[in-house]
């Protein structure tokens, strides 16, 4: 940990808030609700940060904006030492292929209408498309013979490692997983978070895991971020968070994983 | 005392070139009073056992089995085929059902005072008044603040925990004997599905109701149920009492299933179960779990293992079941 501490972070989130409009009362006016308010956190190279909250407290609105799927109202959004709140649709494009996100609903991730060979044609440079195919499929641990498939004659453990090969395929320094083994089952989410530590090691990857699972953070994350109402009230390394919370909120959400 | 006996249960539907079973002779006893989890992983058939035992399967499934249902008077009902007669004369008052998502089970046009006050109507049929105060008191029963303002509220404007309580009201308006509760929790938060468990188990004790709890999440079958089923790919694969269960499991299917909640509550890495998880759809000759399982042997590839009891409140479908003295 002291050597990664030591490095220039990979992505730096100072002060962000992020602001979706509300229409509460029916009329003409527009109000705009905070989603997530004066965040800052670091993510240095290689290793895991995680976000821990409820639905609704805004840990994938971040996500969003880290993306650009949704702008950020204030702060700044450092990667690689460009704010990416503030860059050009183009030179964000440039950017683009380094920061790669895995959601939670891998149904909505892949086209019903592509074969799964197709969807990795659309990533892939045309000279390196077989050799790489076989590289990623051997590293997610899929046999070639899905490539005729569509995505609904795959298993949900089958399309999350989909998703993962296709996040791969553009050689992503960061990977933004946003509650990646939710919906799956519990011996399936086991798989899928074995695989996401050997991929993290063989591929040198950097991580951001939103969840509301704690119980599947503690298996992956280095330094947790505890995150209500859209703000964080602590962010510790793992170890310390669990032996150490400062947060009433933070003990609740401990207690609850042990009994739930 | 009984309350469900259900004997060799199946549902299956037939396919241009083949007959795809999605229930196969699941069998099972309910006590009155009591608690049954039905545990498994997605499409191993939980809900369509659930839909099973309350008639709601589409027209184009075939069922068989036997399935019987005690009622208060010491009389019961034994449906062995489809009749949907004699399932509608036990729905609400003796049978009531709380689905997984309860904003579909909630029509979105009426607000919610009224729906729990016309399942009143139909099975207990007071005065409007008299039903009025009482779909307000069930709104208070099931844990809901200001029980008047959200009798006037429609769906939509309530938040996905209170969704579920109302859809649990609506179950327990015909005051029925038993409460099907398919993946009550599956779309709450933490805080939101423990304080619903919780709230279940008070309901139950209170109005001595059995519940049937289909879901996903060992630790709450653990946690919150007396027996416990373990289905795969559309069977009843071991049935026991939870805390039994617990120690001592037979099938490695199950004791895989423990293995993994008992690395994962100290923090550590479990094993996974190596394989994929069968599709109901494919079917695989022998044991199903037979690709994935430590034990297999040549009988496990080519034979069903019949369901054996090893005592009488336990049976398991293995052929080499574990110690489990």
């Amino acid at each position: 940990m002291n050597s990664t501490r030591q490095k220039q972070p990979i992505l730096e989130v100072n002060s962000l808030q992020v602001e979706y409009p509300v229409n509460n009362s029916g009329g003409f006016r527009r109000k705009n609700k905070p989603a997530v308010i004066d965040v800052s956190f670091k993510i240095f190279p290689g290793e895991c940060f995680a976000i821990v909250g409820e639905s609704g407290c805004g840990k994938s609105s971040i996500i969003e904006a880290i993306l650009g799927f949704v702008q950020a109202k204030r702060g700044s959004i450092l990667f690689e030492n460009q704010d990416l709140s503030k860059l050009s649709p183009w030179s964000f494009r440039k950017l683009r292929p380094l920061i790669q996100p895995v959601f939670q609903d891998y149904n909505q991730a892949l086209n019903p209408r592509m074969r799964i060979g197709d969807i990795f044609k659309e990533t892939l440079p045309v000279h390196l498309r077989d050799s790489q195919t076989d590289q990623l499929l051997a590293s997610v641990g899929l046999s070639r013979e899905i490539l005729n498939y569509f995505p609904h004659q795959l298993s949900g453990g089958q399309k999350q490692r989909v998703v993962l090969a296709r996040a791969l395929s553009v050689n992503p320094t960061l990977l933004l997983l946003d509650e990646p083994v939710t919906s799956q089952d519990l011996s399936v989410a086991v798989q899928i978070v074995e695989l996401l530590i050997s991929l993290r090691k063989t591929n040198n990857l950097t991580f951001l895991l939103v969840s509301h699972n704690l119980s599947i953070v503690q298996l992956l994350a280095d330094r947790v971020a505890v995150m209500k109402n859209g703000q964080f009230l602590e962010q510790q390394p793992l170890a310390q968070l669990l032996s150490d919370p400062r947060h009433n909120y933070t003990k609740t959400i401990i207690n609850q994983t042990v009994a739930s | 005392m009984n309350i469900l006996s259900v004997e060799n249960l199946s549902a299956h539907i037939h396919a241009p070139d083949k007959t795809i079973y999605l229930l196969k002779d699941t069998s099972f006893t309910l006590k009155r009073g009591e608690t049954l989890a039905v545990i498994g992983e997605s499409g191993c058939g939980k809900s369509t056992l659930c839909k099973t035992i309350l008639g709601l399967l589409p027209s184009h499934f075939q069922t068989g089995g036997v399935l019987t249902f005690f009622k208060d008077d010491n009389t019961f009902v034994k449906i062995s085929n489809r009749d949907g007669s004699r399932f509608k004369n036990l729905h609400g008052s003796n049978m009531g059902m709380v689905f997984q998502d309860a904003a579909g089970s909630i029509n979105p046009l009426f607000k919610c005072g009224k729906q729990i006050v016309d399942v009143l109507k139909e099975h207990i049929s007071n005065s409007p008044l008299r039903d009025k105060h009482q779909a307000v008191q069930l709104i208070e029963k099931v844990g809901l603040s200001d029980p008047t303002d959200v009798f006037n509220k429609y769906p939509h404007q309530l938040s996905g925990g209170m969704s579920q309580r109302i859809a649990l009201a609506l179950a327990l308006a015909g005051n029925p004997d038993l409460l099907i509760a398919d993946e009550p929790t599956s779309s709450l938060d933490t805080t939101a599905k423990i304080q619903f468990l919780e709230l279940l188990r008070e309901l139950k004790t209170k109005n001595n109701l059995s519940l049937i709890l289909v879901t996903h999440n060992l630790n709450d079958a653990l946690r919150f149920s007396d027996s416990i089923l373990v289905m795969y790919n559309g069977r009843g694969i071991e049935y026991r009492h939870t805390t039994d269960l617990q120690q001592a499991p037979a099938h490695p299917y199950t004791k895989a299933l423990l293995d993994i909640r008992a690395a994962l509550n100290q923090g550590r890495l479990p094993r996974p179960i190596p394989g994929e998880t069968p599709s109901i759809t494919r079917s695989i000759p022998g044991c199903p779990f037979h690709p994935r399982c430590p034990k297999t042997s040549d009988i496990c590839r080519d034979t069903f293992p019949l369901s054996t009891a090893l005592s009488e409140s336990h049976f398991v479908c293995c052929h080499h079941p574990l110690e489990t003295n």
